[in-house]
């Protein structure tokens, strides 16, 4: 015992001779360079803080909601209530958001994301752990529906789908390669920057799969095209080497939870929608096109100011419903990833702590 | 096929980035196993080493990150190009560093009578060990969530 005291202190004591002179000595150091770089603004080396950058992809179909989600992130952070010292960054990204805002509120379309609009909005704040302060750089792209859709596509359909964008693009006089486009998938734009992300939301348009004609085909597209986009991605960043897409966190957003609550408030249910029987009666038909018709005109509302509330026992039975047809999707999310969220998001119905259904949860779950 | 090559063959950005460390663990591990009770245990790491595979280790995260394709404000590029550079600071500390370590050996081979390694060795390792925490952990907090982005 006593000799490994003695070896102890023998190692010990030399070691906190040398740091006593050489610690201070490299604080000093520091600290030099610091107000050096103060001096000369050279942010990078010791001065001003980089930030650490997240990124979110939000994907989803066209008319999905994506812009509309963003925005109502974009409504909650302005306020500043949950998140302190945030600051957007660029004119572009600040014209933008007050731009949509001020169509959200006064209940206009915002309209979808066109080829040209393809933007990544930025905002910053410091988070304080313990004595020291983070500060988080977090970037959220806008992509228009069309490139989610091209991700999702069987080869030949991707090739298809290429082809008729070297067409296009040709026609307004674009240089693009046919090699490159090859690649497109994998290296270029969207797929590149959803492959670095930290965060997916995979959006859901609850209004378009439940009034379409086929509803069960609806469901199995979609679960399919999601698949197969999360492959896509794992397959990604396996081939980048830019670590492993089982520790990035990924949320199923149902959107436009509203149009869906109608069904229930008329005794009616999810499965009622799904089932097709042939030899369904007439009156049973009807009521289905009917239940079918409200989902696709509440899904296509404009005017999203009103919020509404609901019955928390109506919302939770349309949940458990839904989670279990998309019980698949949840499941291979499950295996998939450390972390997995199913949030209901709605413009028009209120959520319990206040605001829009579901969209200070995904801004809490999305954010470092 | 051409994808499917890559992904088959080519080492992940992880091992490409940690590659350049290789090297100082072969030759520590060399060192402490002749070397063993033989000299002091601050002496065991070679730091020249050490300082000249961090620096190339700095250099390879600086070529990982890449500039943003997407567009985006002009700040977003700016912060990529600011680890780069930090990136780069730290390599060229780093050889510096190096440098300074040749420079004391020399003189503890010039002037053996002095003892100069025996007496001043941890000192000199422990300001390499605060350069090299100092930096690793800015470089975990920070720098790393800007590799492999596009």
């Amino acid at each position: 015992m006593n000799e490994l005291l003695t070896s102890l202190i023998t190692f010990v004591v030399p070691v906190a001779e040398k740091l006593a002179f050489v610690l201070p000595a490299f604080v000093l150091t520091v600290l030099v360079f610091n107000g050096v770089a103060r001096v000369f603004r050279i942010p990078g080396l010791t001065g001003d803080p980089i930030p650490v950058s997240h990124r979110v992809a939000v994907i989803g179909l066209p008319r999905s909601g994506k812009t509309t989600l963003i925005t109502a992130l974009f409504e909650l952070i302005q306020r500043g209530s949950d998140i302190p010292n945030v600051r957007l960054h660029g004119l572009n990204t600040i014209s933008t958001v007050n731009r949509y805002i001020a169509s959200l509120n006064a209940g206009e379309k915002i309209g979808p994301t066109k080829e040209k609009d393809t933007f990544v909005f930025r905002f910053s704040y410091s988070k304080r752990r313990g004595l020291l302060s983070r500060l988080y750089d977090i970037e959220i792209a806008d992509f228009p529906g069309e490139y989610s859709e091209i991700i999702s596509h069987n080869l030949e359909e991707r090739t298809q789908v290429q082809r008729e964008t070297t067409r296009r693009d040709s026609n307004e006089s674009a240089l693009i390669v046919a090699e490159d486009l090859e690649f497109t998938l994998f290296n270029k734009e969207f797929f590149s920057w959803v492959a670095s992300s930290r965060e997916y939301l995979f959006l859901i348009d609850l209004a378009a799969i439940y009034s379409g004609e086929s509803p069960r085909r609806s469901v199995a597209d979609i679960i399919g095209r999601i698949r197969t986009s999360w492959q896509v991605i794992e397959d990604s960043a396996t081939e980048r080497g830019i670590g492993s897409t089982y520790n990035r966190s990924v949320h199923i957003v149902f959107t436009k939870t509203d149009s869906i609550v109608s069904v229930y408030a008329a005794k009616g249910n999810l499965y009622s929608l799904l089932e097709e029987k042939a030899d369904s009666s007439a009156n049973d038909a009807s009521g289905s096109i009917d239940l079918k018709y409200a989902v696709a005109s509440a899904g296509s509302a404009s005017n999203l100011t009103v919020l509404r509330t609901e019955q928390q026992e109506l919302l939770s039975k349309l949940k458990n419903d839904n989670d279990d047809i998309f019980s698949d999707l949840i499941q291979f999310f499950k295996n998939r990833t450390k972390d997995l969220d199913v949030t209901y998001s709605s413009m028009t119905i209120e959520d319990l702590k206040g605001g829009r259904l579901g969209v200070r949860r995904i801004l809490n779950l999305c954010l470092p | 096929m051409a994808i499917a090559m890559r992904a088959k063959y080519a080492l992940t950005l992880q091992t490409q980035l940690a590659l350049p460390l290789i090297p100082f663990f072969i030759d520590l591990f060399a060192r402490t196993v002749f070397l063993w009770g033989k000299i002091p245990w601050y002496q065991l790491p070679d730091l020249w080493t050490f300082l000249v595979t961090y620096a190339f280790f700095c250099l390879g995260l600086m070529v990982s990150v890449t500039p943003l394709e997407l567009p985006s404000d002009v700040e977003a590029a700016a912060n990529a190009e600011l680890v780069r550079q930090r990136l780069l600071a730290y390599a060229i500390l780093s050889v510096a560093f190096a440098g300074g370590i040749s420079f004391f050996r020399a003189l503890d081979e010039l002037f053996p009578e002095h003892h100069i390694y025996e007496e001043h060795g941890l000192a000199v390792f422990i300001a390499v060990f605060l350069f090299g925490s100092y930096t690793m952990v800015r470089i975990c907090r920070t720098d790393l969530s800007y590799v492999g982005r596009r």
